[in-house]
């Protein structure tokens, strides 16, 4: 079935859920797929070739997770992950193994649509980082290492620098704090989250409105940092 | 407590002999009745006077010098039955008896020969040596033969110990023990609170220790070593105390008493009770140990119980709400561009969804009653098949691809129940059957013997594994992990075998031969019920049934 649409694969064995996800992103003019469970899924990763993946964690067949490494090995799809479950171990984990995005259930499905653009948007731009980057009124320009708020020249530190570009290389996308630690501190084993705390609370204050509440750079409680995209 | 008695130096027996000692009560020596004194000299006499007669008729064939051979078995056989002292009788007999033989033809009693003189001295001697050697020989084949009753009685205390799983049983067979091998009262004291000895078991059974007896207690299990009885410490006290010691230290005391005779034991029976302490200290100490493993268990199992519990409330909770809550903002930003069906089916999705959070949320203030104990049901006299057309209204238009057929025996007796939890116990294994069922029937079978009545729901579903029969009930237990699963199917089969016990019934699972699973719910029929005035076949219960009088039967 040649035509242009995005195709989006669900794989959940709830059927209400299915459901509701697939009139919402239908209506928006996406091809959907459904899965009930890992084989089905993995059936149609490999024959429908989805380009994105809205995945529930506790399949009757499998584990989500596992299926997340099996995919991440392979191919290049975004994997959205759908779960009831709220620690952050478990969050952390599917992040770490390749996962895109994490939404606890319950959800809005809104803030899915927003996050299913977002990693739609970064597939598609991945392939080669571009060197100019704005969201609302946040831009940075990569090639000249100049970052802008509202107008205005921000002046960073290159440790402060290297973590925003991290985050602007994945704009919307959750990055968890070993990610950030090993991209911008590199080998150095001595670093700990506190060292990145502190860092991100000096980049607020240099580009947000409010540091207390941020319009770019939002903390996933004991998870990681994501870069707001403003639409 | 910490007084020391008037005389607590020494106590007079080690109280560590192994086992093989032990000879106890068997080998105290009771003093020889009269009776049997007399049979044994009696019968050594006479195994003289026979040996005499053998002699007098053997005499021409024997050397004068041999004739006192003759007597040597009589000596033997009377050692060897009676013990030394009949022994040397009957060798003092016998000497005379051979003086008989070698004295000289005119004066019967007069030895003139030195030769026969010394044999006759020889003779005594060696009689009176072997008299002693065959009573020793007796002695140890009687000591032999009680140690290997002694051994056979604790061997088969100890298997006896080794067959028992509860703490009180176990505390109770040793002092059983050690009352019938020791022939006296006998108690087991074990620290409590504050390290007060509290009585654990007493046989015969005992309310409380007089003065001494407690004060004797605490000191034995003080210095752990022995004290009251026939002891110098605390002499006062009636019964004698010994320390149940273990590798961890004295775990309690047991206290021996033989009544009004006053506690005097043998030094075999000390013997014998310090191995039977020892046997109660092993005891009591593994009685302790599975107290702990018990609670240890328990908490073990509050806590699975409690992270079951949290996982499925996430997850039971969680699920339906997604879906509504999902749909709801689907509708509400998006709700211009559905047309009128998809509208509708995203509503009635919002609208199954709340009803499965609110049976879940059923189901979990049922296992609250249960559990607070405030479920009092009523016992109604109710036709099962009214109840079983009840459920099915609730289903009615519910269950897609499945049909749920009814077979209720015609006749079926009116049961005693509480029609409401009987309703929603069905409910739940139906629900259940549902759930796993994709395909054919699910048939709700209803039958009765003399003495119950039986609901039995069989569904052609995947079956129970055989080790989650049983485990299938426990509260939030899922065949699978929790997430797994269909939200919702934690507690509805917890719910339902409580309000099944809770009226007197059983709900039991099991595999059909054929492939699917039947729970069967199983009611006594109590001996008044009232049978049905009028036969009851349902074909199609959600018909009106025929109306009845069963009230006006039940109360005439």
């Amino acid at each position: 079935m040649p035509d242009n649409k995005v195709t989006i694969l669900i794989v959940d064995d709830e059927p209400a859920i299915r459901r509701f996800l697939r009139n919402t992103l239908a209506v928006q003019d996406y091809r959907v797929i459904e899965a009930e469970n890992a084989e089905a899924a993995a059936w149609s990763v490999r024959h429908e070739k989805p380009d994105l993946i809205v995945l529930d964690l506790g399949l009757p067949d499998r584990d989500g997770l596992e299926l997340i490494r099996d995919w991440r090995a392979a191919l290049a799809v975004p994997i959205i992950v759908l779960s009831s479950r709220v620690d952050e171990k478990t969050k952390v984990a599917v992040l770490d193994a390749g996962a895109d995005d994490y939404m606890s259930k319950p959800f809005g499905v809104d803030e899915l649509m927003a996050r299913i653009r977002t990693a739609l948007r970064h597939r598609f731009t991945s392939q080669g980082t571009q060197p100019a980057f704005s969201t609302g009124q946040l831009e940075m320009d990569l090639v000249k290492r100049l970052v802008r708020v509202r107008g205005e020249d921000v002046k960073l530190s290159p440790k402060e620098y290297d973590i925003l570009k991290e985050l602007v290389i994945h704009a919307g996308k959750v990055l968890i704090h070993s990610h950030l630690l090993r991209e911008v501190w590199g080998g150095e084993t001595a670093v700990d989250v506190q060292y990145l705390r502190v860092y991100i609370r000096q980049i607020r204050q240099k580009i947000e409105r409010d540091p207390e509440r941020p319009e770019y750079i939002v903390t996933e409680s004991g998870v990681g940092y994501r870069l707001q995209m403003h639409e | 407590m910490s007084e020391t008695p008037p005389d607590a130096k020494t106590t007079p027996h080690s109280m560590t002999a192994p086992i093989s000692l032990a000879l106890g009560a068997a080998m105290a020596k009771p003093p020889k009745k009269f009776n049997q004194l007399a049979v044994a000299y009696s019968v050594s006499t006479l195994v003289v006077i026979a040996s005499l007669i053998a002699g007098m008729a053997i005499k021409q064939w024997l050397a004068a010098s041999n004739i006192m051979l003759v007597f040597l078995p009589s000596v033997l056989i009377s050692a060897a039955l009676y013990g030394f002292r009949p022994g040397l009788w009957a060798s003092l007999l016998s000497a005379v008896a051979g003086t008989y033989f070698l004295s000289s033809p005119g004066d019967p009693f007069a030895v003139s020969d030195p030769a026969n003189f010394w044999a006759i001295m020889i003779f005594t001697l060696v009689a009176a040596f072997a008299s002693a050697m065959a009573e020793q020989s007796r002695h140890q084949a009687a000591t032999a033969e009680a140690n290997a009753r002694i051994t056979d009685q604790m061997y088969a205390f100890s298997q006896k110990l080794a067959g028992i799983a509860n703490a009180d049983e176990l505390i109770l067979a040793a002092l059983t023990q050690v009352h019938s091998m020791l022939q006296v009262d006998a108690l087991i004291l074990i620290p409590g609170q504050n390290n007060e000895l509290d009585i654990r078991v007493a046989l015969p059974p005992v309310d409380r220790l007089t003065f001494a007896d407690r004060n004797a207690a605490n000191w034995c299990v003080e210095h752990a070593k022995p004290s009251g009885g026939d002891l110098r410490v605390w002499p006062d006290a009636t019964h004698l105390f010994v320390p149940l010691r273990t590798g961890q230290g004295v775990v309690g005391v047991l206290g021996v008493n033989r009544g009004n005779q006053g506690t005097y034991l043998t030094p075999e029976e000390y013997k014998l009770l310090d191995a039977l302490a020892n046997h109660a200290a092993v005891t009591v100490e593994r009685a302790a140990f599975g107290a702990h493993v018990e609670e240890a268990r328990l908490i073990r199992e509050t806590e699975d119980f409690r992270n079951a519990m949290l996982s499925s409330l996430t997850h039971d909770f969680k699920t339906p709400l997604a879906s509504i809550l999902g749909t709801i903002s689907s509708l509400r930003h998006y709700g211009s561009r559905y047309d009128a069906q998809t509208q509708d089916e995203m509503l009635g999705t919002a609208q199954e969804e709340s009803e499965r959070l609110n049976r879940y949320l059923g189901n979990l203030l049922d296992i609250t009653r249960l559990d607070t104990g405030t479920l009092k049901p009523k016992s109604e006299i109710i036709d099962i098949s009214d109840i079983v057309g009840a459920v099915l209204k609730r289903f009615q238009g519910w269950p897609e691809g499945v049909r749920i057929v009814t077979a209720i025996t015609p006749d079926l007796p009116m049961v005693p129940l509480d029609f409401m939890l009987t309703e929603q116990a069905l409910f739940n294994i139906l629900d259940n059957a549902l759930k796993y069922a994709s395909y054919g029937n699910v048939v709700i079978r209803a039958t009765s013997t003399a003495s119950t009545c039986t609901i039995a729901i069989e569904d052609t579903g995947p079956g129970i594994p055989p080790e989650y029969l049983v485990r299938i009930f426990d509260r939030f237990y899922r065949v699978k992990s929790v997430d797994r699963q269909r939200a919702g199917t934690g507690l509805g089969l917890a719910v339902s075998k409580g309000f099944t016990e809770a009226m007197g019934g059983k709900l039991v699972a099991s595999n059909r031969p054929k492939g699917g699973a039947v729970f069967s719910m199983t009611f006594p029929i109590a001996r008044t019920a009232v049978q049905p005035m009028l036969s009851m076949v349902v074909n199609n219960p959600l018909e009106p049934l025929p109306t009845r009088e069963p009230k006006a039967a039940a109360s005439g």
